[in-house]
């Protein structure tokens, strides 16, 4: 028997043959297992092809070129393939984000692509595109005090009473240099997510919440080249669109049964979900303004 | 096996008319009796854009170097092609070229045609030169450069991706030339100068169904004082943000009052076998 670490994340007890520095320990009945082994090389009848996975009804199967290759199965069990000579960094790196993703999903739980924070005690999701700057507002939150949910991914959960709540990832962000520096911050100090990838892994040691919030607010950031800052409420079609949209890993949801988890997700989530677009000017990111834009709305 | 050939590209170098193209395809598809919204194109994103590359992949290619999205874009390219029951549009900057695996990146296994747009390179300088808002002299070096590339910083994010662009003549020549692709070349020129026949061969090339009359009204609707009335209200998304505007003048020879005459002598040095044969330069080396 190898040796195991068991953490805490996205809500879950995990037991890892890997060491996973990023994750919080734990202790208590484990939810997912995190092995070594051998994955298999394809999946019969595949309900969806991607370019690197391939999707069945709780299974998964995804391939990182010089990497490692992922088998998710179950909603509990990941299977990691390694290839020859590879960096743990990168092991981690893929597993937490699309390997997690997947098994998030056959959980029937919604990741969303977006950072959250704890204001006054409800969940905010900022999302958007690449770019957009869903990590830099929420690490400007941070740094006023509001705690992190979660960075990049933000896993939602309707609870029995169908109400939908975020649920605590884990206390890490991952931020680009210049980012870094427009929060005043020095790069330099922490390390990078993989070599020849100049994006930092900042540890967020206090102000993380470790539990889950009822979400009460969602923002869309839109970068504009036009230099205006404004905030509209989102309604209907467009708002169940948005939130289709930045869906993580949309392409991961395989088959009726799933499909109709999410759709039930997305109305729960309509409902009861504020819906913002944020359009700020991508020239700068004005801070204070945007703070107190995304205050004046939630409040 | 052609019905898998789902793509249809838009190349050029930068500043060449592709967008002006784009405008009037969303017209002409668009159908409608308004002018199409320039910031909501009926064509698909560029061929550089991360979220289409996200959703095929599976990755965050905010995670992987310029080397490993090289890698994978040809079969991100064929999966769009295989998942889309519509031709798709698409536009791209980048050069034609084969990738570290010996894969081409523009692949005729998925490509329906390619429509290439070229423009005079003095013209091109006096433009680009906005919207790089940089000086002419550094745009003369970067139209000679033959390993320039778009968004090539590692040290910060991009919100595409690297583009390998080559030196001006060398992109054409690697679309029109190496590619093998079936390819209609569209001078910007003629676009300006004859613009109901250009389009509409452009039109017949891409196997499109329109009368005489969408074609004519697809072309009011994309005017160039169309276009720039949009942007003067509600910007346009693909300008640089350091630029002033992206739809400036488009004339044809601006390049006579605003760019200095040892620039042009050295443009036409450095480009003199292309602009030759594209009607630019005269057999004697002036330009024309």
């Amino acid at each position: 028997m190898a040796t195991t670490y068991t953490y805490k994340a996205f809500g879950l007890t995990i037991q890892s043959e890997i060491e996973l520095p990023e994750l919080p320990l734990a202790i208590g009945s484990v939810d997912v297992n995190v092995s070594l082994g051998i994955t298999p090389n394809t999946l019969e009848n595949p309900l969806f092809i991607g370019v690197r996975f391939l999707t069945k009804h709780n299974e998964f199967l995804l391939k990182v070129d010089q990497i490692a290759n992922y088998y998710v199965t179950g909603g509990n069990q990941i299977t990691i393939e390694l290839m020859p000579d590879v960096d743990f960094a990168d092991v981690r790196l893929f597993l937490l984000g699309s390997a997690f993703g997947a098994l998030i999903h056959q959980r029937g739980l919604l990741p969303f692509h977006g950072s959250s924070v704890n204001i006054d005690n409800s969940g905010v999701i900022f999302s958007g595109h690449s770019g957009a700057g869903k990590s830099t507002i929420a690490a400007a939150l941070n740094k006023k005090g509001y705690p992190i949910l979660s960075d990049d991914v933000s896993v939602i959960s309707l609870m029995n009473n169908e109400m939908p709540f975020v649920v605590s990832g884990y206390p890490q962000m991952k931020l680009w240099a210049d980012s870094i520096a427009k929060l005043g911050d020095e790069p330099s100090q922490y390390g990078i997510i993989r070599k020849r990838v100049e994006k930092y892994i900042i540890p967020i040691d206090k102000s993380f919440h470790e539990e889950l919030l009822p979400l009460k607010n969602i923002f869309i950031i839109v970068p504009s080249n036009l230099g205006e800052l404004k905030v509209e409420s989102l309604k209907g079609v467009e708002k169940f669109n948005l939130l289709k949209y930045h869906t993580y890993r949309f392409n991961f949801i395989a088959g009726q049964e799933m499909q109709a988890n999410h759709f039930r997700y997305l109305t729960t989530i309509s409902k009861h979900v504020n819906v913002w677009r944020m359009t700020r000017p991508s020239k700068k990111f004005m801070f204070d303004e945007m703070i107190n834009l995304i205050l004046e709305s939630v409040r | 096996m052609d019905d898998f050939k789902k793509i249809v590209w838009l190349a050029s170098y930068p500043k060449s008319g592709n967008t002006w193209f784009r405008v009037f395809l969303s017209n002409l598809l668009n159908k409608s009796d308004q002018p199409a919204d320039i910031n909501n194109l009926y064509t698909t994103p560029i061929a550089s854009s991360r979220e289409l590359f996200d959703e095929a992949t599976g990755l965050s290619s905010s995670e992987l170097t310029s080397e490993e999205i090289d890698l994978l874009r040809p079969q991100v390219y064929e999966f769009i092609s295989r998942t889309s029951s519509e031709l798709q549009y698409q536009k791209v900057h980048d050069a034609w070229q084969i990738t570290k695996a010996g894969e081409p990146m523009f692949s005729d296994n998925i490509t329906k045609c390619v429509i290439y747009f070229i423009r005079n390179p003095l013209d091109v300088a006096v433009s680009f030169s906005n919207h790089l808002s940089k000086p002419h002299e550094d745009i003369a070096k970067i139209l000679a450069d033959k390993s320039f590339a778009f968004s090539s910083n590692p040290n910060r994010f991009h919100l595409q991706f690297r583009q390998r662009l080559l030196s001006w003549s060398d992109h054409i020549h690697s679309w029109v030339d190496e590619s093998g692709l079936p390819i209609l070349v569209v001078r910007y020129e003629d676009m300006k100068e004859n613009t109901f026949e250009t389009f509409k061969r452009a039109v017949n090339f891409l196997g499109l169904v329109a009368s005489d009359e969408d074609i004519r009204k697809a072309i009011r609707f994309s005017d160039i004082k169309e276009m720039q009335k949009q942007e003067s209200q509600s910007g346009f998304s693909e300008k640089p943000t350091k630029a002033d505007s992206f739809f400036r003048k488009g004339e044809i020879g601006s390049w006579r009052s605003e760019l200095a005459p040892e620039l042009v002598d050295s443009i036409c040095k450095d480009h003199r076998e292309m602009m030759i044969r594209f009607g630019y330069l005269d057999d004697k080396g002036f330009p024309i």
